[in-house]
Order: C-alpha cells, then structure tokens, then sequence
C-alpha cells in the first residue's frame, strides 16, 4: 500500500557516508541564510506537519523556519491542540493527518520508537525531532556540522559528552554520529546517569569530569533535568555543579581551541558556569543557527533530495 | 473407545520411549498395544503414524481474560489455542477482573470450563484479595471451589511480613504458592530488559535484580515457613542459579520458565520497537537465555509454560512505553521448545518432561503420564512438520505474536482430553476446505 518513503528515523542505522552527505547538503543551504530572500522552491507544494506532542520551541520553529525556506506548507500540531489529550491514540492521530496527504510528517514525542511506530502506520516520510530518550537526530547532525566547520574534519576530535547520558536522545545521536565519522567520543557523569553498556554504542564512559576533559577538542555538556533529582540520580544541584559542571578551572584541562556546546535550554550555574556559557569557546548559538540548514538538508533528503524516488 | 495407532510413544514419567497402540477407554488409558496389534472391534482409530504420542501438556502459566478481559481472550477461544498447541491442563491465573480472590469467582471459572470441550481449566486463586498485596484471601474456600495453587498472578507480594503470613497459612492449607518474581520499584518504569539493547533504544530498563531479589527473599521465606513455593515464570540467570542451590538444600521450591524467554533474547525488540515483544518479565539478553536452557536441561527448571497473556490491538498497536506486556503463546510453545530440540539444545524426552510431568509435579496432579490407569488426555503431534504462523488463523482470540509468518517445528495433529478427540487437525482442514467451498 506504501510506496517506499525516506525516513530519518535515527542516526544508529546510517552509514558514515549518508551522514556526510547530509552535511554537506546542509552546507549547501547556507548562503540561502545570508540572502535578503532565504526562500528557494525546492518544497514548493509540499506539505510538511510538524506533530510536536511533547513541548519544544526551539526544534519546532527550527523546523518551522526550515521547512519554510524550502517554500513548503506547514501545518503545526502540538500536543496541547491535538486530539491526542482527549484520549486519541498517536497512530489514530497520524492516521487523521495522512489523510490529508501530508509529504513529511516531523515527530517530536517523549515516548522511544514513536517515529518507528508512525513510519509503518502510515504513508508518509517520517522525520524524528526527538523520541523519549532514545535519538534527536537533526541535533546530533547540527553538532556534527558545528564541530565540522570550526575544526575542519571529525575524524580524530576527541569530543567529551558530560551530563545524564541515560535519559539523553542528544547523548545518543551525538555518539552515534561523531563515532561513525572517527570521533573518539567520551561520555561523562554519575554512575546514575550511565546506562549500562554505553560503551557498545561506540563511546568510552568514565564519571571522573577531569579525566574527560582533558586534551579535549570539544566539551559537549548535557541539560540537567532539576526533576531527576526526585529518582535519586543525584543529591543535589550543589554537588552537581561542583563534580559534574562545566566552570573555567574543568575547561582548562581542555585543549586551548576547544568548543563548548550545549543543546539548550542552558540551567545557568548547574551544568555550565555563566562565564564559560557566555565564553569565546562557547558556540552555543552558532549550533542554533546551524540547526536551520541541516533540517532543510534533511527535509530535502526526505522529499527526495537531487535524483530521490519519493 | 479410541485407539491412537502407528505413533511413538514417549513418556519420561513412566519410562516409556516405544512404538505403541494407545487404547483409550472411559476417560483413562485402558491398555498400550504392540505395534500392529490388532484394534480392538468397534474402536476408533487415530491415525499417529510418523508422530510422537505424550500426554496431554500442562501450561502452569496461562491467562485467558475471563472474567473481565474478554477482548483480549475468554476460556472458549483460550481453551482452543491449547488444544491445537497440544494443551490440556491449563492453569489459570488470578490476575482476572475481578481478581480471583474468592470462593464464588473460582467456582464460576471453574463451572464456565467444565461446560466448554476444551483443557481441563484449573483455576490460581489470589493470596491477597484483589492481589493488592494488603490482606489474605480466604485459602480454605479457595481450595474447596477448586483452586490448585494460591497467588497474585503477574506479580509478587510487595511486602514480605504479609507474604510470611501467607505462607505459613497456605501451608495449612495446603497449596502451593505461586510467585512471579519481580520487585516493584527496582523494575521502576522498565519497559524491556535492562543492558546494552534498552541503552540502544532509549528505552527504561528492567534490570535482572528486580526479579532475582525477590527470588533470593521469597526462598528465605519459605525456608522459615516450609511453604511449597513456585516461582514463575522466571527470567534470569541469577534465579536459576538460587533455585539450584535451594534445591540442593532440600527446599521445596519449584520454577518455570515461558517457552518465549528460552527462544527469544532483548535483540528481537530492536526490530523497530515491536510491541509483540513486550512481555512479563522481559526478554533478557543472551547470557540469560542461556542459563535458563540450562536449567531446563537439568532439572532446575521444572516446568516449561506458555505464560500465554494475549492482547488486543488495542493494547499493542501503540508506543512501546504504552503496551501491555504479553503475547499469544499457547500456540507457538510446542513450535519454540522444538527449535531448541533441533538446534540440539534440548532433547526431546526433556522437553516433553517439562511440558509434561514437571508442572504435574508441581501441584501434584494425577496427569502427565501414560500408563494403564492414567487419565486419558494425549497429545499426538508431528515433530520435524513446519507449521507457519498466522495469526490470522490463531484459535486464540489474542493475534499478537513474536513469531508471525514464521515456520516453526512440529504440528500438533490430535489432542485427547479425557478420552475424547477435543481436537483433530484433519477437522481443521475440513473446516477450511468447507469455508472455502462457501
């Protein structure tokens, strides 16, 4: 019944290759961002749902503001206006809005495999804008081309990844990514929030920040979510910030070039100190700004992309 | 009279490994034959010819949804899914709606399936009433509406003071106590099998030591209180390893394991999160699997079960986080244990001792042998057939299988309870060919 559709489902399953090649049609994209018209037709006609059912402001209108620039239509379905809160299932939902003929549907959800799900339930192309704790795959690619741009290449940067890699999808999608590109990638914090067999998904794990840190090419920190502190991950914001966050002394372990990244929002003072937040190594917003051309690149890609079959 | 002709019989509680004739008469076995004797005059003959002949299997582990759940399966539909899977003794859990925590729902379970051709339906009633593991349930009126084993199916009793005083009163009465081990708050929001593959997934864990903490406390308990303790079904290496060593001591503590958690691992869940495999307890990793196969094979593991809870689309065609855990086994149990006879895991004569006299033992039951005497209740199936699976074509009311479109060993060809043919896979085809011609 389906014809065979691009997905973007996570990182995990592609090769090096096609995550390259996503990069580089991202770059691709960016001097549309510097003309007084950012709008090229490639979308035109195209209709592109963004089903956020878990909040998001920033990877919503990142979307939003990609899919726009490529002259598509968008419709935006959120979790508070959806029938979903009246009790509708997701598959239900997806259903209604397929019926509508949509091109691409991008699904943010808090529950792991909801893209998965939604691919074989309906026919339409699925792009995952964050599932539960399992991937964030536009995030993983924005930080890929962030790391990319400043430092050349990827293959050989150490990049250590220090927060609650447990409940992280940006966790995953960044090891999967930098790993298949050559990256030794480090993942970092309390015993509590380091899944068991971390390592196999292509990282080394250690809870000692300092050992992380050092000789670093780039310092990733995680968001500390205050309500794990009710499961008992931690004892305190306190002890947290002392072991665990990033300030100017932990930094100075780093190698004198390093990049701090951090997806955002930013707990000021919990995982990063203001001064290193605010800091020449922090290209916090240069990640935001590179989130707008890799989700065109993959809007692109899932359309059909130069010569697709969609 | 039947005469089951032409199979092979193999009996592990009885010591019978032969070609036989098999005659049944007034709902016992009346007599095994040499082969080609002649069969007696007005007898009627089921064909076993190429099939192994065992009697009829014993599910420990079965859960059929009624009262309360018959969306997802009633005891028709449950009773035929275990008859085409060979079954004929299914023992019922607790966990229905209302829970089975009093005389009258008991006997009405227990009425309901006497009424239907299907297994002989044994009912577990709840050690604690409506299995909120507050307050005991009256365990004498339980025993006498019939109820063969007492636990809070699906779960463990939380609180260890209270499941003291249960089995020390369930000594009393005389019956064992049924257990599914698993901790509560260590087993916290897990969905699947906490390690590598859940990490991978972004999914919450369930990890080992939920279920093998309450193994190690439950087998102190029982100790102290001499309480026939039965664990299951069970999932991980360290309970095989406990219940061994309990075992050795002279403890009367029995286990089980589900066909399912000896043929599939946590890896089978990377198929793009299907939620046929969400089950309870979980799929575990390899290491696991394979201590339970082991425990299988020398005895630690007593019974092999369908641990058959089938759901409806309702319950499985959503996010994995939101499914209802279990699948539709009863018909895909002899197919799975057969894998493990060909890869050369198992052998035959153990895994029809596992689905056979072990769970017999277990309750002390009178079934599971065949011998001159013995209840009439056989199972003749076909060991090197292929029977691929459909869960269009299911018996059970619950389609939802690990093993849809699959080729699985063995076909069960005749099921005999208490003498009489309840199920014939010719009828089956005769049926079809009736529907096709209509």
């Amino acid at each position: 019944m389906t014809t065979r559709r691009r997905h973007l489902l996570e990182l995990a399953s592609l090769e090096a290759g096609e995550i390259t090649e996503l990069l580089d049609v991202a770059e691709s994209f960016q001097d549309i961002t510097h003309r007084r018209i950012k709008k090229v037709p490639a979308l035109r006609g195209m209709t592109v749902v963004l089903l956020f059912l878990e909040a998001s402001t920033r990877t919503r209108t990142s979307f939003e503001l990609a899919a726009k620039r490529l002259s598509a239509d968008t419709l935006s379905v959120s979790g508070g206006t959806s029938s979903v809160v009246k009790g509708e299932t997701l598959v239900d939902t997806a259903r209604n809005l397929a019926a509508m003929s949509p091109d691409i549907v991008v699904l943010r959800h808090r529950h792991s495999g909801s893209p998965h799900l939604l691919a074989r339930s309906i026919d339409a192309s699925i792009v995952n804008a964050g599932d539960g704790g399992h991937e964030h795959p536009t995030q993983g690619l924005l930080d890929a081309l962030t790391i990319r741009r400043h430092k050349g290449r990827i293959e050989g940067q150490r990049v250590a990844i220090i927060g609650d890699i447990a409940h992280s999808r940006v966790a995953r999608s960044n090891i999967a990514a930098l790993s298949k590109l050559g990256a030794e990638v480090t993942v970092c914090g309390p015993p509590t929030m380091l899944p068991q067999g971390v390592e196999a998904l292509g990282c080394r794990a250690t809870s000692d920040r300092d050992a992380a840190i050092r000789g670093a090419d780039v310092v990733m920190m995680l968001r500390i979510q205050k309500e794990r502190m009710t499961e008992e991950l931690f004892p305190s914001d306190r002890e947290y910030a002392l072991r665990f966050g990033l300030d100017r002394a932990a930094l100075g372990l780093a190698k004198p070039d390093v990049l701090v990244m951090h997806p955002g929002p930013i707990n000021r003072g919990v995982e990063l100190a203001p001064d290193v937040a605010d800091g020449p190594e922090s290209v916090i917003l240069e990640q935001v700004a590179n989130g707008i051309i890799v989700r065109m690149a993959v809007l692109y890609h899932c359309a059909g992309g130069a010569g697709g079959d969609a | 009279m039947i005469c089951v002709v032409g199979g092979h019989v193999l009996c592990p509680a009885s010591g019978v490994d032969a070609p036989h004739t098999v005659v049944v008469e007034a709902g016992r076995i009346a007599a095994l034959l040499p082969p080609g004797a002649p069969v007696p005059d007005g007898a009627r003959q089921v064909d076993a010819s190429g099939c192994i002949v065992t009697a009829g299997f014993i599910d420990l582990h079965a859960h059929l949804g009624e009262p309360g759940e018959e969306h997802k399966e009633d005891l028709e539909s449950g009773g035929r899914a275990g008859l085409r899977g060979g079954f004929t003794t299914l023992v019922v859990g607790s966990d229905t709606r209302p829970v089975n925590d009093q005389r009258a729902i008991t006997e009405w379970i227990a009425r309901r399936a006497a009424a239907l051709p299907g297994p002989r339906v044994l009912p577990v009633g709840a050690l604690t009433l409506r299995a909120e593991g507050t307050r005991l349930t009256e365990m004498f009126d339980l025993r006498a509406a019939g109820a063969v084993a007492l636990g809070d199916s699906g779960r463990s009793v939380a609180d260890p003071a209270l499941l003291r005083r249960a089995m020390e009163y369930a000594v009393a009465v005389g019956l064992p106590v049924f257990e599914a081990p698993e901790d509560a708050a260590l087993a916290g929001h897990g969905v699947m099998h906490e390690g590598q593959v859940a990490t991978r997934l972004g999914l919450a864990g369930i990890p080992a030591c939920a279920e093998e903490v309450v193994v190690h406390r439950d087998l102190v308990l029982a100790a102290l209180t001499g309480a026939r303790l039965h664990l299951g079904p069970i999932s991980t290496a360290g309970a095989v390893a406990a219940v061994r060593a309990a075992k050795a001591r002279g403890l009367q503590v029995t286990c089980a394991v589900a066909a399912t958690h000896l043929v599939l691992t946590d890896e089978a869940v990377a198929q793009a999160y299907s939620t046929h495999l969400r089950a309870r307890p979980p799929l575990r990793s390899r290491e696991h699997v394979d201590a339970l196969i082991e425990g299988v094979a020398d005895g630690t593991i007593d019974a092999i079960a369908s641990g058959h809870r089938p759901q409806s689309a309702v319950e499985k065609e959503v996010e994995f986080d939101l499914a209802e855990p279990g699948m539709s086994a009863l018909e895909t149990t002899l197919g799975a244990c057969l894998r493990l006879v060909e890869a050369g895991r198992l052998s035959l004569a153990t895994v029809v001792a596992r689905l056979t006299e072990g769970p017999s033992r277990v309750l002390g039951l009178p079934q599971g042998r065949i011998a001159i005497g013995a209840l009439g209740d056989l199972v003749v199936f076909e060991p090197r057939a292929r029977v691929r699976v459909e869960p269009s074509r299911m018996a059970s009311r619950g389609r939802n299988t690990p093993f849809a479109g699959q080729a699985l060993p063995g076909r069960v060809c005749h099921t005999l309870v208490a003498g009489e043919l309840r199920w014939t896979e010719a009828s089956a085809e005769d049926l079809a060919l009736k529907e096709e011609k209509r």
